[in-house]
Order: structure tokens, then C-alpha cells, then sequence
């Protein structure tokens, strides 16, 4: 599965081009985007799950189903778009003190197209198509450090297994591990 | 017609190699340009790949907005493209065709399938990538030629007048061997609004689909990649394409190109998205044979001791030297300023004003 440091980055050469283009001194530029990096080490699907948790044919759905229980919804959208912005703030810290503040700005355009779903009970619980153009750029107080784009297969991305909950209610249980797709 | 044109994307392992563990993949474009005559029938052009090697994608290019391009497929018989055209006209035009062949380790297969829906998708088989694909049928203008979820290839049409029921063809090529995907390379082009329209009030539609005019929707735009690129296709993202309308598919250079050139219906928005396939190549071997070394005449007589005593004076002093620089760099280095970069708070948001969904 792909993390948006992969989508972003591409490889470590691609790590190596944005310190470049960050800083002159090798070393503050390599532990800084080191630290992005080490940020942005989650899925992309996790981004378009939070998507569809924010606005979407999905929640509408999720909703529905869970305010009918049995009732199962398919979903069919024929394009979807919601962009994300990533905003971090890192400490370089030169012999224990701290000489400055940057401002790192990811930002990723999800473009989904053919994507069909089934929404149950408030969760997804199956894809059958979909793939997701994810556009992504990494900026440092207004330069740009790198910018790629690629083509994500929504159903080996994504990992629906006993459903994911779109909607808080339709948790199944609290006691249940928060999934990635769970986080803020 | 004119001498093939060849030119290499990559040209790897061309040192000799002390044991070759298995053929580097070389990936070679060629073109060769055809003249389609008038009248109306199909006509048939095929550019082979040499002999060894394996067919990945190919193309097409014209300059001729009435040149209809009905075919644009991988041989499934032998390493070679296909492409068919037809040309209503009285004068004859020039039709550009590619291929992008591979020879080494690299194993190519043409998946095909047919269907009677505007869209047609095929899958290539387990364990092995979509370098490139294509389309034919009698009866259907394609508007779209790419690669499908997975690894796949799939596309779409419209239907001519007189001819509902569509026949497509899809093609896949599918390969095997010492490759593997590196992505794609995206963008969309924007096809620009006609300034003018050579008869707004009234569009025609012939017999053969494409109107006799209309507005004339004209652009084009290339798309590189990161690997290297083998191929590419194209969808419709937004508006109206005029049947025929794509008058360019191909490798250009070392880009994905596709150009648009026809007369439509309307003046709206219209943007097709280009998709590029690049692949991974396995670096060459870096243990690369030299010149061959020249066997030492073994002397009879003996270094006279003096000699000896310089060399071991002059191996001391160097090993002296690199010891001290050494010890100089450890110095610096314990100078150096401690530099850490800590996260100290994130937030993100979703732009919501942008928010698209068509269901």
C-alpha cells in the first residue's frame, strides 16, 4: 500500500532532491525533511478515507444505512474530488537551542474516478472499483520542495475488511483499536 | 516511404561484462511515415519491431483533421503495431506510425478481447505489466485508449450513425521478465475553445460520424515520466470529443504525446487526460570487465636493496600522512554543531469550497 511519504518522495533520491532544494547546510536541510518524512508516513488511503468521512456520497449513504438497519446502499460515483491540506511546523534546534521555525506545506488533490461501492449499517463494506489520481506537493515557507503525482488501484489500496466505520455511531465497539483511517 | 527512424531510450550494459547473468532490456522507438490515399477505404499499415524483439506499445501521428484513424493496436500475431485509417477525401495525407520495442529480458504477450458496449477493458495475467495497449472496430469512433485499474488496458467510443451496436476490440500488451512499473506520469490537456466556427449555424453529421464542420477543437501535450517511459494512452476527463479527433498517440522523444485535432459539435470545455507508463529497469551489472590486464614478465633478478628500502620509507611515510588527516577530520567533526529538527505541531483541513462529486 502506498504512504504519502512514497507519494511525495517517490525514493530516497526524491528525499535527497527536496533537502537540496530546502537548505544550503546539508545538515539542517537532511533533518528536515527527514522529519517530514518521518511525518508523512502514513497511507494515502487514509486520506481518502477521511475524505469520504468529510464529504461524500459514501456518508450520505453511511447515514442512511444506519438509520435503517439491513438496508444496504450502492454507491456509484463517477468522480470525486476533495483536496488536503497538511500544514507542520518543525523546531530546528542548533545545540540544544532552538534557532528557528519552518513551516512545511503538504497539500494532495484526491481525484476519484469509477469508484463503486456498498455502504452498510454505516460502514463501508465492499469496493468494487475505483482508482484515485493523487496529486501531491510539499512546500517550505513558499518553495517548492517536490511535487509528484501518481495513480492509485482504490481496491488494493484500500483495506475494507470487516467494513470501515464512516460514521462515529457506526463504530463497532469502543474497545476496538482505532484504525488508521481513524485518525485526525 | 521514408527510411524507418530509430533512436534509443535507453541504452544499458553496453560495457562487456565478465559473466552476463541475463540480457540487459534495451527499449528502442521507431517510426516510419505512410501516405494514406484517398477515397474513403480502410487501409492497413504495420511497422514491425527488428528480429528478437518484443513489441511494448506504438502510436500514430497526422497533421490531416479529416484522416480518420480507425485502429491503433499491438500485432497479437507478431512484434509489430497496427494502424488503420481512412481518409474521405481527395487528397492524400501522411500518417506517422510508432512502435516501442524491447529486446533482453523482457517477454511480451497481446492480450485481446472484444465487446459490443462502448467500453471494452481487458486484464493482463497475474505477474505480469500493462506496457501498452490499443483498439480497433469498424463501426466506432474511440474517444478514450488507456491503461484500466490494475494491469489492464480499456476503451471507450462512441457510436457512428447507422451502427448502434458497437464491435470494439482492446488490446493489452502484458510483460514479463526484468521490468517492473514505475507509475504513471498524468497531466491533462486542456483542449483550448475555437475562436471561430466555420459554420455555427448548422453542424451536419455524415454518414462516417465526424461532422462536415463545426468548431475546431485543436491542442496537444506531452508528458514525461520518471523510469522509462514505454507507452501511454488517453481519456476523456471533461466535455465533448469530436469523433476522430485524436491525431496524435504516441511516444515522441522521451514523452507521451497526444494531440487533438477535429471539428465538433460544441465549443465547451473539453480536457483529456494523458496517462504515461513508465517501468523500472534493472540497473546494469556494475562489475564491468576492463581492458585485459597484461601478465607481469616474471624477472629473474632481484630489487636491489636500496630500492626495497625506498619503497617501505615511502609506504611508512603515506600511511603517516592519512593517519594524520584522520585524525584532523575526527577533530572538525567533534566542532560540528549538534542539529536536530523536531515535529512541534500539525493540523490538517480539508478544502471544502473545492469539494467535487458526480454520482
Amino acid at each position: 500500500m502506498t504512504t504519502v511519504r512514497e507519494l511525495v518522495f517517490g525514493d530516497e533520491a526524491g528525499e535527497v532532491r527536496a533537502a537540496e532544494r530546502f537548505a544550503h547546510d546539508v545538515s539542517i536541510a537532511e533533518a528536515a525533511v527527514a522529519a517530514v518524512s518521518q511525518a508523512l508516513d502514513f497511507e494515502v488511503s487514509d486520506v481518502v478515507v477521511w475524505a469520504w468521512k468529510t464529504r461524500s456520497a459514501l456518508l450520505e449513504a453511511a447515514h442512511e444505512t444506519r438509520a435503517t438497519p439491513g438496508l444496504a446502499r450502492e454507491v456509484t460515483v463517477k468522480t470525486y474530488a476533495l483536496p488536503w491540506d497538511y500544514e507542520m511546523h518543525l523546531d530546528v534546534v542548533i545545540n540544544g537551542t532552538r534557532s528557528a521555525t519552518v513551516k512545511f506545506v503538504l497539500s494532495i488533490a484526491l481525484e476519484i474516478t469509477a469508484l463503486a461501492a456498498t455502504v452498510q449499517d454505516g460502514q463501508l463494506v465492499s469496493l468494487k472499483s475505483g482508482r484515485c489520481k493523487a496529486s501531491a506537493s510539499l512546500e517550505a515557507e513558499g518553495r517548492m520542495l517536490a511535487e509528484r503525482e501518481m495513480v492509485l488501484d482504490l481496491m488494493a489500496e484500500v483495506k475494507v475488511g470487516d467494513g470501515i466505520a464512516l460514521i462515529p455511531e457506526a463504530v463497532e465497539s469502543p474497545d476496538d483499536e482505532p484504525s488508521q483511517a481513524d485518525r485526525p | 516511404m521514408n527510411p524507418i527512424v530509430a533512436f534509443t531510450l535507453l541504452a544499458a550494459g553496453t560495457a562487456r561484462l565478465a559473466v552476463p547473468l541475463s540480457a540487459p532490456v534495451q527499449v528502442h522507438v521507431y517510426t516510419s511515415e505512410v501516405r494514406v490515399a484517398p477515397g474513403g477505404a480502410v487501409q492497413e499499415f504495420t511497422l514491425d519491431c527488428k528480429p528478437g524483439q518484443s513489441v511494448l506499445s506504438g502510436g500514430f501521428r497526422h497533421i490531416t483533421p479529416e484522416l480518420r484513424v480507425v485502429a491503433s493496436y499491438p500485432s497479437p500475431a507478431k512484434a509489430a503495431w497496427v494502424v488503420s485509417a481512412a481518409l474521405p477525401d481527395r487528397t492524400p495525407a501522411d500518417l506517422t506510425l510508432s512502435v516501442v520495442c524491447a529486446e533482453g529480458d523482457i517477454r511480451t504477450a497481446v492480450k485481446v478481447a472484444t465487446g459490443d458496449k462502448l467500453s471494452v477493458s481487458t486484464q493482463c495475467p497475474q505477474g505480469t505489466i500493462v506496457t501498452g495497449g490499443g483498439y480497433s472496430s469498424g463501426n466506432a469512433a474511440f474517444l478514450g485508449s488507456y491503461p484500466a485499474v490494475g494491469e489492464g488496458w480499456a476503451v471507450t467510443a462512441i457510436s457512428l450513425p447507422g451502427n448502434e451496436i458497437p464491435n470494439l476490440t482492446v488490446y493489452a500488451v502484458c510483460a514479463s521478465g526484468a521490468v517492473r512499473p514505475a507509475g504513471a506520469g498524468m497531466e491533462t490537456l486542456q483542449v483550448p475553445a475555437s475562436v471561430q466556427s466555420p459554420c455555427p449555424q448548422t453542424i451536419t453529421p455524415t454518414t462516417r460520424g465526424a461532422p462536415a464542420c463545426g468548431y475546431i477543437r485543436s491542442g496537444g501535450l506531452e508528458v514525461p515520466c520518471e523510469g522509462t517511459l514505454v507507452g501511454g494512452g488517453y481519456e476523456v476527463a471533461e466535455g465533448q470529443m469530436p469523433p476522430f479527433a485524436i491525431a496524435g498517440a504516441g511516444v515522441s522523444r522521451e514523452a507521451w504525446q497526444v494531440t487533438v485535432n477535429g471539428r465538433g459539435p460544441d465549443n465547451g470545455p473539453l480536457s483529456v487526460r494523458l496517462i504515461a507508463i513508465c517501468i523500472l529497469l534493472p540497473e546494469p551489472d556494475p562489475v564491468v570487465v576492463g581492458p585485459p590486464i597484461e601478465p607481469v614478465a616474471e624477472r629473474d633478478e632481484v630489487l636491489p636493496l636500496i630500492a626495497s628500502s625506498c619503497v617501505v620509507a615511502a609506504l611508512l611515510l603515506a600511511l603517516v600522512l592519512v593517519m594524520s588527516a584522520r585524525m584532523r577530520s575526527r577533530t572538525r567533526k567533534g566542532q560540528q554543531a549538534q542539529v536536530a529538527v523536531v515535529l512541534r505541531s500539525h493540523h490538517s483541513s480539508f478544502r471544502l469550497d473545492e469539494f467535487r462529486e458526480v454520482r
